[in-house]
């Protein structure tokens, strides 16, 4: 891990908090839809379309970063790389659950 | 770099003897000043004792509102206390309570200990600090002072227009929580950045990322919510400063504003608000409660988990405070799933604790006992949190009493309780002697019972139907025995804090030099033994609790068997370390004693309280004295490579000058631009937000005031332009002798000139359109896009003529060139911002509709 | 009178549905409360090896992520099921009323009730129908809250919000304005009376007939002195000359349980200290005070203002 650069830090940044992350875009994607779609003129069916694509890609994303995390795991990496990796993984499972949480609504509210 | 560390020495710790003189030269160099000039510490540790003393004393202040407020409340129909000034009690209660003592508080105790717990001397940005808490100190007098001239803020803590607008508030009060309000939240993220910087860059070497102390962890967190959180607050209080000023109507819908953005704006602050107060306390008892019970603590890489995921989820809550409001089912359905998604951090915290508890032996200190408190009441808190988090149940509970019991349960029993854990725990590390078990003992108990007295009631409260903030009530509704038990327990938690003011007034006796040290058997490194310059070196970490896992390294720190056991370049100074694996990287020179930090911050309060109460010409004499101080404080910034690469131990030789991305200061202004992007999209989602409640007064329904299309292009090659000639004043710089410095000083003024025509060119094309911005709220938010846009252009050119005043002096050479850089940053940020604002202001009314 | 104005007493639909949803989360909530402080004390107390079973990584996942997790999403459906049935649609047969929100008391419209009836501070409906209100704020935010029918919502300037509820029991039940709207907010509560459907259309048609004319001597020199003051510069008497629009109207104010928002009684003494005292009993409430008047003119208004039920 090229830790003594700033761009080394911020790519470890950027993947330790790739599942909040990615919670975060799929939240203000969907709200956002919600709050503003109507105003654009898109339909609400549209718009639950839109929110459940949505849902599936952020739910994928995340998955395809834990597996990712987990693949490369070398043992002879550095201690600190092993653990941001395993810090990364339960931020996704987190991130993950926040995610579907929101998919619970969109099948449980009727409209 | 090639004088850059990349793995640790070993041979640590050195058996040589140190050099003679070499503690006392240090110590010298980090001798605190005395007398009068004690003003002018910068150092964390008086600065951070200095603000924890102060942000109690907002505390007990606070406290005092709560009992008058009780005693008007224990009985029906009470006139102890007028309803004009019960308006200004509850309201002051509340905002002094989070703005003055819960966000300092936890920012204060970061300074304090941020430093020891990562064995650095001193946080990067001293005088920042100094800053951040004179400031603060001094506007929070004025801003309590309001209350004895009957013009303290009366609409409640979270001052929800159109109440709050001049038609219902036309005096001064609101202006005094506007104002008042708004620059203390500048002070908390001038303390945010620094804190920020300090924990990635100077820590102990080999302390990395997973071996930071938690609660390194968790203020990490806290810094980084203030940085995407108070922005958006300090929108929404310019916004209704402007609209109370200058008639600007955002909040107002006859003119196509909207009261609900408001609050928007306020709940996207302050929800995560809550965590922001909340978390840095947990991170207290994550430290705490290991050295109870004598083992690490179970469950760490877990706990940053919650932490990180806290810190996440809490943006996704804000319409909770919304729930009433009329906002469509399933966009509530959005928020109160979120809210139930940042439920499960908090009970992996809980039962990381308990887990720790059971495989340790649980001592009942002082400490301890406010801990458990601290869960009892925590957990009640986060039950009754889950059921205002359920939309229908919200619908009643809102605004009632049972609202007012929960969030007491949250914030009091989540971060108070843990607060005076930490008083108790942490006093050894800064005074002579510890606190007494025995006066301790008296306080918790008065005040876990008191507090339950009090809180537990106002659930049934509310359910018996008894809404927030009413001076009064009537006698036949069931509430008068309830509201009496209520007040009997908030003096029982008066006297609980009363005992504890006397145990500190007895036994706190601060030193620097003489603390009473370790006196828990703490395994983390703020107990190794300080002085007036922090550890006498700096150690290697190889652990998350070193002195637990080495029972020698306290001797070998103290005897100077570490890292820079002395002074190397004669001045303050502090390793620079690399963020994750902490590798030493560069010495910093850090500033010592100043009377220009003070004297910036003695202005700046001055200059927004002057202009509270409309003395607009002291005010600007004001203002232009605290620019004068900040730009003095600053020319001593930037000190150059003034020494040669130096031997910190151990055969690692380090630079004492880093410039580029490598600089800690490069990193301050990243954040800074991130704190200026927040609040920039903050303003963006205003935009959109009111084209959809009123798209009527935007121009695709009144058919005028869009300037033609050249206007904004010829604004915005300008905008593009400047950022060119600031790139290439860049390379002359870099060009040097070669090319003497008269280019660079031409390019940064050329620069200068062009960025000021290119936004005055987008403020004359909007005006001659004939729109106003007292129009409509298309109109004002038009004008906002460029006022804000305007100060940042601001700045940005007092950058260049800064810099190209450092230029002349030659204090700007090409290899110190830290001054270019930051303005170079701003620089490019203020042209990007400016491109996306054309973009927004003339291009989206052109598509949209 | 302790169940006037109570969540836990629910004389409604909506409010029995969240009154049972409540109960299921004190039930549940207290026996979270019991089991985290049970393992609290077995960890901090208990014996070694009783505790042994709390100090691994794997009891913080399941106690403090998997179950939570489970329990809070059985809640969120729970939750979110009813919210979807609040916004019940107006139902074919609903009562429609307005409620307007003003700095600090409620006007009330009944708009397709045959003339334009207009009450204030309180609000009559025939039990067991859904009643559609529709709420509307003149200044500032207010907040409906009818405790013992339905959860609250907002009355925001700007905005139209609906709101619908069903009585179904007759009774008299409480409200009072739940958003801090400045000054005496304390002082802004107002009354729901569920009649019998009968009883309630009786009501409605006497409420369309105009003021009804003084009988005494006393009410003549109060409706005259009503003129002569000025107050129907403010407020409306139908069938006078009084025809304000700014304060409540008053055309059967005599018939209603309480005046000033529900702070005093509809009587005539309570009349006659209002007119006086009113910036003593509600302070900084809009209308001024008539301190000129003597106890005799405030005693004839204040008979005047009874007769008019």
């Amino acid at each position: 891990m090229s830790s003594g650069r700033p761009s080394g830090f911020v790519r470890a940044l950027l993947l330790l908090l790739s599942g909040p992350l990615i919670w975060f875009a799929h939240f203000s994607l969907i709200y956002g839809a919600q709050g503003f779609g109507g105003a654009f003129g898109f339909t609400t069916g549209g718009i639950r379309a839109f929110a459940w694509a949505a849902t599936f890609i952020a739910g994928a994303a995340i998955a395809a970063i834990y597996v990712r995390v987990q693949r490369q795991r070398p043992s002879s990496d550095p201690e600190t790389v092993r653990s941001l990796a395993r810090t990364t993984r339960w931020l996704a499972v987190l991130s993950l659950g926040a995610v579907l949480l929101q998919a619970l609504v969109l099948a449980v509210i009727p409209r | 770099m090639s004088d850059e560390a990349h793995t640790l020495p070993s041979g640590y710790p050195n058996p040589l003897p140190r050099p003679k003189g070499e503690l006392e030269r240090l110590e010298a160099v980090w001798a605190p000043p005395t007398g009068i000039r004690i003003l002018t510490a910068v150092n964390n540790t008086y600065i951070g004792l200095f603000y924890v003393g102060a942000a109690l004393l907002f505390f007990v202040l606070a406290g005092i509102l709560a009992l008058l407020m009780r005693v008007q409340l224990a009985v029906p129909g009470n006139d102890f206390i007028s309803q004009g000034t019960y308006n200004q009690l509850f309201t002051m209660h509340g905002t002094v309570m989070m703005f003055l003592f819960a966000v300092p508080v936890v920012e204060a105790i970061g300074i304090l200990l941020l430093p020891q717990m990562q064995a650095a001397r001193d946080l990067p940005f001293p005088r920042l600090g100094a800053f951040a808490f004179w400031t603060y100190l001094i506007g929070g007098l004025f801003f309590f002072g309001s209350l004895f001239f009957g013009l303290a803020p009366d609409g409640g803590w979270f001052m929800y227009p159109p109440l709050t607008s001049t038609e219902y508030s036309p005096a001064e009060n609101a202006d005094f929580w506007l104002v008042g309000i708004g620059f203390i939240e500048i002070s908390a993220i001038a303390g945010a950045i620094e804190i920020i910087v300090g924990i990635l860059r100077t820590r102990a070497p080999g302390m990395t990322l997973d071996k930071l102390p938690i609660f390194a962890w968790s203020m990490l967190v806290f810094a980084g919510m203030i940085v995407f959180a108070f922005p958006a607050v300090i929108l929404a209080t310019f916004l209704l400063e402007l609209e109370r000023a200058f008639a600007w109507p955002f909040f107002i819908p006859e003119f196509g504003g909207d009261p609900l953005l408001w609050q928007h704006l306020f709940w996207f602050f302050g929800h995560p608000e809550v965590y922001i107060i909340f978390l840095p306390a947990a991170g207290m008892v994550s430290m705490i409660v290991p050295t109870m019970c004598g083992v690490p603590l179970v469950g760490y890489r877990l706990i940053v988990v919650a932490l990180v995921a806290t810190g996440f989820f809490s943006f996704g809550l804000w319409v909770h405070h919304m729930f009433a409001t009329g906002i469509p089912s399933l966009s509530l359905a959005f928020f109160s799933a979120a809210s139930m998604a940042v439920a499960v951090p908090s009970g992996i915290q809980v039962f990381a604790w308990i887990a720790t508890i059971a495989s340790g032996r649980l001592r009942f200190t002082v400490p301890s006992l406010f801990i458990l408190g601290f869960l009892a009441i925590f957990v009640i808190g986060g039950l009754t949190g889950v059921m205002v988090a359920l939309v229908p149940f919200d619908w009643q509970a809102h605004d009632t009493f049972f609202i007012v019991a929960h969030l007491h349960y949250v914030l009091f029993g989540g971060m108070v309780f843990p607060l005076f854990a930490a008083i108790y725990y942490w006093v050894p590390a800064v005074g002579r002697k510890p606190l007494s078990e025995r006066l301790g003992r008296w306080s918790f108990w008065l005040m876990f019972v008191g507090f339950n007295v009090t809180f537990f009631p106002m659930h049934i409260l509310g359910l018996m139907g008894m809404p927030r903030r009413v001076y009064t009530y009537p006698e036949n509704l069931g509430w008068d025995g309830i509201n009496l038990l209520s007040t009997l327990g908030a003096f029982m938690i008066a006297t609980g804090v009363l005992v504890c003011l006397i145990d500190l007034a007895r036994n706190f006796r601060f030193t620097p030099s003489e603390n009473a040290g370790n006196v828990w058997q703490a395994g983390t490194l703020d107990w190794l033994p300080t002085d007036v310059y922090g550890n006498r070196s700096i150690p290697i970490v190889t652990s998350r609790e070193p002195l637990r896992d080495d029972p020698k390294l306290s001797k070998d720190v103290e005897a100077g068997r570490y890292f820079l056991p002395g002074t190397a370049t004669g001045k303050r100074e502090t390793l620079i370390t690399s963020a994750i694996d902490a590798l030493p990287q560069a010495i910093l020179q850090v500033p010592g004693p100043s009377w220009r930090s003070f004297f910036a911050a003695v202005f700046t309060a001055a200059f927004f309280l002057l202009l509270t109460v409309k003395l607009v010409w002291p005010a600007i004499a004001c203002g232009i004295a605290a620019l004068v101080a900040m730009i003095a404080w600053l020319w001593q910034t930037d000190p150059g490579r003034n020494h040669a690469p130096v031997d910190i131990g151990g055969g690692i030789k380090v630079p004492v000058y880093l410039t580029g991305p490598a600089s800690h200061s490069w990193w301050a202004m990243v954040v800074l631009l991130l704190v200026a992007a927040s609040m920039f999209i903050a303003l963006v989602f205003s935009y959109l937000y009111l084209w959809t409640v009123s798209p009527d007064v935007w121009p695709a329904t009144t058919g005028e005031h869009l300037p033609a299309a050249h206007w904004p292009f010829i604004s915005a090659a300008a905008l593009l332009l400047a950022s060119l000639a600031v790139a290439l004043s860049g390379r002359m710089l870099a060009a040097g002798a070669k090319i003497g410095p008269w280019p660079l000083r031409a390019g940064l003024a050329a620069a200068s000139a062009v960025l000021a025509v290119g936004w005055l060119l987008d403020l004359c094309g909007v005006w001659q359109t004939g729109l106003r911005p007292d129009d409509s709220s298309y109109a004002a938010l038009v004008y906002t896009f460029i006022v804000i846009e305007g100060l940042l252009v601001a700045s940005a050119i007092v950058m260049a003529l800064f810099t190209i005043a450092r230029s002349i002096a030659g204090l700007l050479t090409p290899i110190r060139r830290v001054t270019f850089d930051n303005t170079m940053l701003l620089w490019h940020y203020a042209v990007a911002q400016g491109l996306i604002g054309l973009l927004i202001v003339h291009g989206f009314p052109r598509i949209a509709g | 009178m302790e169940t006037l104005q109570s969540t836990m007493h629910p004389a409604g639909t909506d409010a029995a549905a969240i009154a049972q949803l409540s109960w299921v989360l004190f039930v549940g909530g207290g026996l979270v409360f019991a089991v985290v402080m049970g393992l609290t004390a077995i960890a901090s107390l208990g014996a070694e090896r009783r505790r042994r079973f709390l100090s691994e990584r794997k009891f913080i996942v399941i106690a403090g992520a998997i179950l939570p997790a489970i329990v809070l999403t059985a809640l969120l459906v729970y939750g979110l099921t009813l919210t979807g049935t609040r916004i019940a649609i107006a139902e074919a047969d609903a009562l429609r009323i307005e409620v307007t929100g003003e700095q600090w008391w409620w006007r009330v419209r009944y708009p397709d009730s045959g003339g334009d009836i207009i009450t204030a501070n309180e609000i009559r409906i025939p039990a067991d129908r859904p009643i559609e209100l529709t709420l509307l704020s003149a200044d500032v935010i207010h907040s409906f809250w009818v405790p013992n029918l339905a959860g609250k919502i907002d009355m925001i300037p700007g905005t139209v919000n609906r709101l619908t509820l069903r009585a179904t029991q007759p009774g008299e039940y409480r409200g009072q304005c739940a958003e801090f709207c400045g000054g005496p907010h304390a002082l802004m509560a107002f009354h729901v009376v569920a009649l019998e459907p009968a009883a309630f259309d009786i009501w409605l048609a006497a409420q369309r007939e105009p003021a009804a004319s003084p009988e005494t001597a006393l009410q003549q020199e109060g409706a005259d002195l009503f003129v002569a003051s000025g107050c129907g510069g403010c407020h409306s008497i139908r069938g006078t000359a009084a025809i304000g629009t700014i304060g409540p109207d008053l055309t059967h104010v005599g018939g209603r349980l309480t005046i000033a928002a529900a702070t005093l009684p509809a009587d005539a003494a309570s009349f006659a200290r209002w007119i006086r005292d009113n910036q003593y009993i509600k302070p900084n409430n809009l209308m001024p005070p008539f301190g000129t008047l003597s106890d005799d003119e405030l005693a004839a208004l204040g008979a005047y203002l009874e007769h008019l039920k």
